[in-house]
Order: structure tokens, then C-alpha cells, then sequence
């Protein structure tokens, strides 16, 4: 009998362990998915939670990291090159703003941060970025880097195979805007007039 | 016997040669129409560029925009882009796009899009792609399609002016 109940009890423990863990699993993957919805949270709680340490290249070569970045306000949107839609829209909206913004510009960060390590190089990127104002720069690195900033930046991206053996990458697609402290300020609307979508940069030019 | 053949033969080429190229002016087939078709230049070493066009069905039969192809890539496909929550997402939309009897459909950045895969070059803006739209029932129709500036929202949206350093759009209308 007793030798009966050992694996009885066993069975409930690791029915039991597993769905412990089935629950951890959940409770990460809500907190981890929900990220890039919880945005407004981050604006209300008035903390940077967005942004951080990272070590990365910039078109030119020359390594830039999050005190790079310091100093002015900065808008940061994540995409790669190959990215055929939402990139070169979303280069070009930030184009026409820039240029709207004249003379500002020149006091603002505009960098395109690529989640495509494996295919964007330095080269890439400022090949790629010769299509866009030339106020915007890009940032590439290696696998670990772009885990890193990524992570640090709650952006998503995802490595998705495509027909041919070719594959493109999902990935948010917001554009950030951080103060010259680097704390986050809010997401950027580039689907507006120039002059209404740069009010929120303006805004942080004015204060500093 | 051969000799007195050839004028037919002659006459029938010709003849054939008319009916295709009808069919590359007004890209039009079995009542289905392509029109304003456009794509955006590609950097140098992407390997898909996505192609645009309105497709209307003047027909009496619904049928189904498989792909955009063109000799520049090894194949064409639909792809639909997708924006969930502020991530950006890109899929091949496997059995095409269809197209009801009497609607159009357009294929615009942020939806979907025809997608050259496997490019032998890259697309420079100011070039026109010969290319083939591939229908489920009215077949493979020739379509011309410029190139315009990398990041162009749509062929007329090339107003922007540009800044010493910046890529001139060599195609498009620009005002």
C-alpha cells in the first residue's frame, strides 16, 4: 500500500511543480508581452523605465553608448535596413520633421537603431541612412549588443523566416523621445504635421 | 510550299505582336486592370523591395492577385504589413489578395504589398521595372512600374525638399 502511494504523491508534486512553473511562465510572459502596451503606465509613474546602458557603432564607425546620447533631447526609432514598409516611412516622416525643424535639429539626437545585427553594418547603416535627413544617425552592433539595447529600450523584435531562406524581422516600431537627462518622455507622433509632431521636442528645447 | 507559307506566318506574328502589346499599354486582362503601380528604391544589398498598384476587377468574376514578379528577382509574392500594439510585423499573404467583381484594391505602404523577392539588383530610384502582375484567372499581366525615393510615402509624395547631403529622388514628379 504504502509502496503504492510513493508515486501517487509523486505525481501530484510534479503535477503540482509544474504548474507552479506553468505559472511563472505566464507571470513573465504577461510582463514581458504587455511591455510595449504599458507605455502609458511609464508616462504616469513619471520614471525612466525605458532607456539605459548600451554599448553600440554608429554609421561612421565610431562606438556611441547611452552617454553619447546626453546633453540633448533625443528621438530613437529601432528597425533595420532591409525592413521594406515601416522603416523608410517612418525615416521619411522623421525627415520631413527634422526639416521642418530647421536650425533646432542640430540641437536634438535623431538615431535609427537597427535590430538586425546580422545584416546591418556600420556600412549598411550609412548607406541606408544617405536616403534620410542627414541629421539621423545609426546605430549597429553585435547580437549581444542589440540583446542589450533592445532589452533596455523595451523594444521587441523577432528574427521571422521568410519563403526564400531570406527572413525580416518583426519589431516595435515606436519612435522614443528622451530629455538631455535621457529619461523618457513620451512616444513621438510622426503621423501629423511636421510642426505638430516636433511640439514635443520643442517643448524639452525650450526648458533646457 | 514553305515560301508560299511565310507570309501567313509573317502576318500571324505580327498579328500577335499587336495583341501584346495592346496588353502592355492598358495592363488589362479579362476585365482586371493594374494601374499606378510604383515601388520604393531598396539599399544596396536588401534582397526584397515591395511593389504598389491599384488593381480594379471590371470583370463579372472575383479572382485573386497571387504576386508581382519581374526579372530583376528570382520570384513575387503578397506580403501584408501589420502594426499590433506598436510592433511591426510582416507576412506573406499565401493565397493572395482577392479581388471582388467591380471593386478595386490598392496595394499602399502600411497594408499590403507586392514583394520582389530574391533581388538581382537593387531598385534605384528614376529606373521603371518591367513586371508582371499574376492573377488566379486572368493570368500574367504586364505592368511598367517606376521607382521612386527610398523612404516616398506614394509616387506624388516626393514634395519634400531636399537638403544638401540628401539623396536626390530622381524619379516621381517633384514639383
Amino acid at each position: 500500500m504504502s509502496e503504492r502511494r510513493g508515486p501517487t504523491r509523486l505525481a501530484i508534486y510534479t503535477a503540482f511543480a509544474a504548474f507552479a512553473v506553468a505559472l511563472v511562465i505566464a507571470a513573465i510572459a504577461v510582463f514581458t508581452l504587455s511591455r510595449p502596451a504599458g507605455i502609458g503606465g511609464v508616462i504616469s509613474s513619471g520614471e525612466a523605465l525605458i532607456g539605459g546602458p548600451f554599448t553600440m557603432i554608429d554609421q561612421d564607425g565610431a562606438p556611441v553608448t547611452e552617454k553619447s546620447l546626453l546633453g540633448k533631447p533625443s528621438i530613437l526609432f529601432f528597425g533595420f535596413t532591409y525592413c521594406p514598409e515601416v522603416c523608410p516611412t517612418t525615416l521619411y516622416d522623421m525627415s520631413v520633421m527634422l526639416k521642418a525643424m530647421g536650425a533646432e535639429a542640430e540641437r536634438i539626437n535623431a538615431v535609427f537603431v537597427s535590430v538586425d545585427p546580422e545584416r546591418d553594418t556600420p556600412q549598411a547603416m550609412r548607406d541606408y541612412l544617405q536616403a534620410f535627413d542627414p541629421h539621423i544617425r545609426g546605430f549597429s552592433g553585435t547580437l549581444e549588443e542589440t540583446r542589450t539595447i533592445a532589452k533596455a529600450y523595451r523594444v521587441y523584435y523577432k528574427k521571422v523566416p521568410l519563403e526564400d531562406g531570406d527572413y525580416t524581422v518583426d519589431h516595435t516600431a515606436l519612435v522614443y523621445l528622451f530629455d538631455a537627462d535621457g529619461k523618457f518622455v513620451a512616444p513621438l507622433n510622426l503621423k501629423q504635421e511636421p510642426e505638430k509632431a516636433a511640439a514635443p521636442i520643442r517643448a524639452l528645447l525650450g526648458e533646457s | 510550299m514553305v515560301v508560299r507559307r511565310l507570309p501567313l506566318a509573317f502576318l500571324c506574328l505580327l498579328l500577335g505582336a499587336a495583341v501584346l502589346t495592346a496588353q502592355a499599354q492598358d495592363s488589362s486582362h479579362g476585365g482586371i486592370a493594374v494601374s499606378d503601380a510604383w515601388a520604393r528604391a531598396t539599399p544596396a544589398a536588401a534582397r526584397n523591395g515591395s511593389v504598389y498598384a491599384t488593381v480594379h476587377n471590371g470583370g463579372d468574376a472575383p479572382d485573386r492577385l497571387l504576386g508581382i514578379e519581374s526579372d530583376v528577382a528570382a520570384s513575387g509574392a503578397i506580403h501584408e504589413m501589420t502594426m499590433d500594439n506598436g510592433v511591426a510585423r510582416m507576412r506573406p499573404v499565401n493565397d493572395g489578395l482577392a479581388v471582388a467583381p467591380g471593386e478595386s484594391v490598392t496595394l499602399a505602404p502600411g497594408g499590403m504589398h507586392g514583394m520582389l523577392i530574391g533581388l538581382k539588383q537593387p531598385l534605384k530610384a528614376g529606373e521603371t521595372l518591367h513586371a508582371m502582375a499574376v492573377f488566379e484567372r486572368a493570368g500574367r499581366i504586364a505592368i511598367a512600374v517606376p521607382v521612386v525615393a527610398m523612404g516616398a510615402p506614394s509616387p506624388e509624395g516626393q514634395t519634400m525638399e531636399m537638403q544638401p547631403g540628401m539623396e536626390m529622388p530622381q524619379g516621381g514628379s517633384r514639383p
